[in-house]
Formats: structure tokens, sequence, C-alpha cells
């Protein structure tokens, strides 16, 4: 089935409940409106005969009802819709007077009316004219005693006419109700939605190549705005993703092309003469030392593809932080020996992880400390244990990191100083990969620096025993 | 001790080609899977050096067929280094798996381990290059009537070089084989430590024993 245009399934909903609403309330208003009406005829026929009691209660006998009934029909003149009946209840046939057209045939209500004393009792009846009449029946005692049934009888042609053309005048209007609610909810709903359309032309403007298109959020209605706030928000996040990549790819080809220029040259200087073969074992070595450069960057960004998007999930042992810190510290002592630089390990702490990435991170936070550290300075790594995590700090005094280069330094190929560290053999991806490694441990990595004195990397693993007690957790669980 | 490479990037074939045939290795070469199986089925090959991506029948395919009817070493060139690829080469019957990009010294280095797999020759307790001696067992070393004190990380490596004596060892291979750390370290630490360990075990005598191929890494031999 085609979905049906939102705009057009709110214009019918709204429609078909409003018509439904119309077509309640104009039976409840009919129902209303008729029993209103009945009780306003029973009013006045009340209060009418309350005047005819009065009134007989002045006659002394039938015989003076029959002789002298002007005071009565006082009562009923100029009502050209009221119908009086007085009966003598030892003739019931004929009645001792009758004023008014109606009702032929009262036996029933003056069964009724002599069956109570004192009470009055309504019903309703037809003529043979079709004409609706509401009959009052009461017996009423005349001075001497004697009751008379009385049968106050109204014609209900009036209010038939007034409810006739209630219904008359309605059935005319809801259907141009109904169609006027119709298409007022539908231009409603239309001009609600129209701020879909700004989304539908937005998203046609959006490719990879341009992303800087935005919704504008203030025109809209909350909830439309709430979600244009969101896709503005997926958009930058998108925008920048795709300008670091694109920066990423740059800086790749811009670290790549250095090195391979350099391999080119040198090979075609040393190829456009012949030369003595210490020479070209010189120029091979060279170019061996240049290719290492090449490949320790193709080699660090394989390992950043594979920790940031791991094909399958690496298996993760309990880690001592202690041990691998001073495998590494092993491994570097030589080279901070030759810079008479001390290094030194304090505290303890386990995490769970991969031996190897953690080795690797320590082993390239250790290795930038080495290579800015001042001769004869001294280098701490120290293990702290903290409530929610486990952090491994390496500290180093030295010129420091100024702060507008902080928040950049865990980006690949980003150098504080550009010359520099390509020139110490660095790859520019040594923190990036450290950062790549803490997110697959679900950790983070940070730095602090004062400007000429200290530089701090801080390396926050989940703690262990968090760690335990939230498996513990799941498989108590089950 | 004869070798096949299968490998249809011509550059790489040939250095390996090269490269092994100069070690002393006899070495042929097959383009695709199935020159490949079919050279496999002519001729009894100690070592089967193969690529993964080969066109047509692939790496995998070319491995699964040899092991039906060769029992020859099997060792996979890949440009995956997934470990879940790793375990399917194992699984599938490999005796060894190499990621690309890597270097001829560990390929060769690894070689040798392959092929010294099955004689089980064990390494004498005192080893001999020229006038120098290794004691494992006294932690000794000696030039000649000279001792010489080693540090212990000294003596791993000069035990690790006199071990492998005419075998170029990449300071990839030495990293990973005397300080365990097996990942690409940012390091000078092999160069600070031959400084060292040629300072005393070659320093004061004539006949050089440590010797550097510039980019490729050390070996310990005795030339006259």
């Amino acid at each position: 089935m085609k979905p049906v245009s939102l705009s057009m399934r709110l214009g019918l909903t709204v429609s078909i409940l409003g018509a439904l609403l119309v077509v309640f309330l104009a039976i409840l208003a009919f129902f209303a409106l008729t029993h209103e009406l009945d009780k306003l005829a029973k009013n006045s026929l009340y209060n009418k005969m309350q005047q005819v009691e009065h009134s007989l209660s002045l006659y002394e006998d039938t015989a003076d009802v029959n002789s002298t009934p002007h005071s009565l029909l006082d009562q009923v003149m100029g009502h050209d819709n009221l119908n009086l009946a007085i009966y003598d209840l030892t003739n019931l046939r004929t009645p001792l007077l009758k004023f008014g057209s109606g009702l032929s045939d009262p036996q029933i209500e003056l069964k009724a009316a002599t069956a109570a004393v004192d009470k009055i009792s309504y019903s309703t009846n037809s003529d043979g004219e079709g004409r609706h009449f509401l009959t009052a029946s009461k017996l009423i005692r005349l001075k001497n005693g004697v009751s008379v049934p009385v049968l106050l009888s109204m014609d209900c042609a009036n209010d038939e006419a007034l409810l006739s053309a209630y219904l008359r005048s309605t059935i005319i209007a809801l259907p141009l109700l109904l169609i006027l609610i119709g298409i007022s909810a539908w231009a409603v709903v239309q001009r609600g939605l129209a701020p879909l359309r700004e989304f539908r032309k937005v998203a046609a403007m959006i490719s990879a190549q341009d992303l800087s298109h935005r919704l504008s959020e203030v025109k809209m209605p909350q909830e439309l705005s709430e979600l244009a706030h969101g896709i503005n928000f997926m958009l930058h996040r998108l925008d920048s993703g795709i300008q670091q990549l694109s920066q990423f790819s740059d800086d790749l080809a811009h670290e790549l092309r250095s090195p391979i220029t350099n391999l080119m040259g040198k090979a075609q200087v040393t190829l456009s003469r012949e030369r003595p073969a210490e020479e070209y074992k010189a120029v091979l070595g060279s170019c061996t030392e240049e290719l290492g450069r090449v490949t320790r960057i193709v080699s660090d960004m394989l390992f950043l593809a594979q920790v940031s998007h791991p094909a399958a999930l690496v298996p993760f042992e309990t880690i001592t932080l202690e041990d691998e810190a001073l495998k590494v510290i092993d491994l570097f002592s030589l080279s901070a020996e030759e810079k008479r630089i001390s290094l030194s390990v304090a505290g303890n702490g386990k995490t769970i992880g991969d031996r190897l990435m953690i080795q690797r991170a320590i082993s390239n936070l250790l290795s930038n400390a080495i290579r800015h550290c001042p001769a004869g300075q001294s280098i701490s790594i120290v293990i702290e244990n903290h409530a929610d995590q486990v952090s491994l700090l390496v500290g180093n005094p030295g010129a420091g990191i100024e702060p507008q280069h902080l928040s950049h330094l865990f980006d690949r190929f980003y150098r504080v100083d550009t010359s520099r560290s390509r020139a110490e053999g660095g790859t520019g991806l040594g923190l990036a990969i450290v950062r790549s490694i803490m997110s697959l441990h679900q950790g983070t990595a940070d730095v602090q620096s004062m400007p000429g004195s200290m530089t701090v990397f801080r390396l926050n693993f989940p703690n262990l025993d968090g760690q335990t007690t939230w498996q513990q957790a799941r498989k108590a669980q089950g | 001790m004869r070798i096949l490479v299968i490998e249809d990037e011509p550059k790489t074939a040939e250095y390996l080609h090269q490269g092994l045939t100069e070690s002393g290795y006899v070495v042929d070469r097959a383009i695709t899977g199935a020159d490949g199986l079919h050279l496999s089925r002519q001729h009894v090959y100690d070592l089967v050096i193969l690529d993964v991506n080969l066109p047509e029948l692939d790496g995998w395919g070319v491995l699964e067929r040899l092991r039906q009817s060769s029992n020859a070493r099997v060792m996979m060139l890949t440009a995956r280094g997934r470990l879940a690829d790793k375990i399917r080469g194992l699984d599938l019957g490999a005796d060894d798996y190499l990621v690309k990009p890597f270097e001829f010294p560990e390929l060769l280095a690894r070689v040798r381990t392959l092929m010294r797999r099955s004689e089980h020759i064990p390494v004498p307790q005192v080893l001999k290059v020229a006038d120098l001696e290794l004691d494992q067992g006294r932690h000794r070393a000696f030039r000649g009537d000279q001792r010489i004190d080693l540090t212990t990380k000294e003596f791993a490596l000069l035990h690790l070089l006199m071990r492998h004596t005419g075998e170029v060892l990449s300071r990839t291979q030495i990293i990973s084989l005397v300080w365990d750390m097996n990942f690409d370290c940012d390091t000078n630490v092999v160069e600070v430590s031959i400084r060292r360990l040629r300072a005393k075990i070659d320093d004061p005598f004539d006949n050089k024993l440590i010797h550097t191929l510039r980019g490729v890494g050390y070996v310990l031999e005795a030339r006259e």
C-alpha cells in the first residue's frame, strides 16, 4: 500500500474526528433541546393547571362549572395551543367543559387522572391528523368536595417545528462545516510541515564535497527545531570528520612524498654517471635507511587502522603496569644513559589489556620524553590507583609544550616543531597510536604541560577492580 | 635446500630469489598459484614461500591443495596482518606467517629457523668465533686469553650475534630477541648497545668481528 502524504493523513484524521465531534454535538443538542422543550411544556402546563385548580376551587359544584365557565376559559384563552377539558366523574363520556379542538379520545388520560388524587400526571399522544399533544391530567376538588378530572393538553406543533428547523439547518450546515474543518486542517498541517521542505532542500544540497549547509533552527516549531538541531550537529560532526580525513590523507601524501622524492633524487643522481662500488654501496645504504622510514610510516598507519577498527576481538589479559613500565625502561635505559637521564618507576597498578599494545604506548611516551628531556635530568613514570581508573604518568622536565598545541598533540602527523622531530626520525604517528591504543582499552590519554618546567603524559586505564565487579555483576545477572 | 617462491609481484619475487640464492639455497619461482602447484608436484621442496594475493587461485587455495600432496614447510607472505588471517593461515597448515612490509634479514632468519626445525642442532655451551669465546654456562667471554666483563644485556646481545654468526640480524630482530619487545620502537638502543659491545670486544683488538651493514643490520663474523 502506498503511504498517503502526511498532510493528507493528518487532514483526514482531523476531519473525521471533527465530523464525529460535530455529529455528536448535534445529536446531543437535539436531545437536550427535546428534553428542555418537554420540560418547558410540562412546566407551563403545571402552572396553568395550578391556575385552573385555583379557579375551580371557587366553583360550588359541577353544574356551576357548566353554567359559568368564563373564569376558567379566561385561563386558557389567548393560548391557541392549549386545550382544556373538565369531566364529571359520573359521566366520563362527555366533558362538562371543553375548550380547544385537541384530543378526541381522552380515555387514557382520564384513567390516569382518576387513578391518582391530587397528583398531576403527564402523557403524550397524537390525534388522527398526526398532531402531538402533551396532556396533563389531574383530579381537582370543587368547593362541595366533588372531584372533577381536568385535562389540560398542549399542542406540541410549535416545539416540533422548532426541532425540525434545527434538524434541517444542522443537516445543511454539517457537510459544509465538515468540509471547512477538513480544508483548514489540511491547510494547517501543510503550513506546519512547511519546514520539512527546508529539510529536503538542505539534504539535497549536501554532499561529501559540501557539508557546509545547515538548517535554520530559528523559524521552526519546537519539535522540528530539535530535529534540525540534531541534524545540524550530525552534519557538523560529519563535516569535521571528513575534513580530518582529507587533512589526514593530505598529510600522509606529504609525509610519504618527501622521503620518496629523496630516494628518487638520490638514485637518479647516482645513476647519472659511473661511480666506484663503494659509492654505490653508500647510496644503497642511505636509500635503505630512508626506505626504513617510509616502511615505519606505513607500518604505523597499518597498526593505527588495525587498532581503530579491530577485525577480531583482541584477547585481553591482566597486565601489571609496573612490570611493563620496567620492561620498557630496560629497553630505553641505554639511550637515556647516553643523555645522562635517569629513569624511575613509582607505584603499581593492574589493568586488563593487550600486553604488546600497552608496552607500545608506554614506549612511545618514554621515547618522546627522552627526546625532549634535557641532559642530566630525570624522567619518572608514576602509576596511580584511583577509584575509577589506573593512571600511568610519564613526566619529563624540559621546555614544555605551548598550550595551543596541547589539544592537537594526539592528532596524526601533528608536530609542534616540524623540522626538528622529522629529522630525529619520528613518524608523527606515535601519539596518535597511543590514543588509539587507549581507546581500544576503553581508556584515555591526555597531557599537561607547563612551559619551561614539566610535561606529563597520562594514560588512564579503566580500573581492574571495577572491571571484575562489573563482570561479576553480569555473571550474577545471568 | 630447495625453496619454491610463489609470488606474482615481479620485483618481490626477484629480490627474494636473489637474496635466497645468495644465502645458499636453490630457488625456483612461480608467478601464479597453478604454476606453483604444478612445480611443487614435480620437485621436492624443503620450503614453499607463498604469497596470499595471487591471481586466479589465491594463496589459501594453493595452501589447501599443497597440503594434500606435500609435507613441505610453508611460509605465507601477506599484506594483511590481521589476527584472523594469521589464524586462518596457520589452521590451513602454514608453518610461518610473515606480514608485508617485512625486512629481508627477518625473512632469512625465519627461513633458517624453519629449515632447522627438524634438525635439532643443540646450541653448544661454548660459542667460538675466531678468538672470541662465549661460555654460556659460566656467563663469561674471552678474547684470546683476555677475559671480558659484560653486562647482562651485552652478554645476551653477544650470545645472539655469535649464535647466528655469519647471519645479518636487523635492528627489529635484535630488539625482539634481546629485549623481548615485539614491535617497532623508536629507540637507538641497538646502536648504543652495539657501540658499547664493540668497545669491549673489538676496539682493543685488530681483528674486528662485529660488522655493520648499513640499512640492513649487524653481523658477527671473522673476516680475513
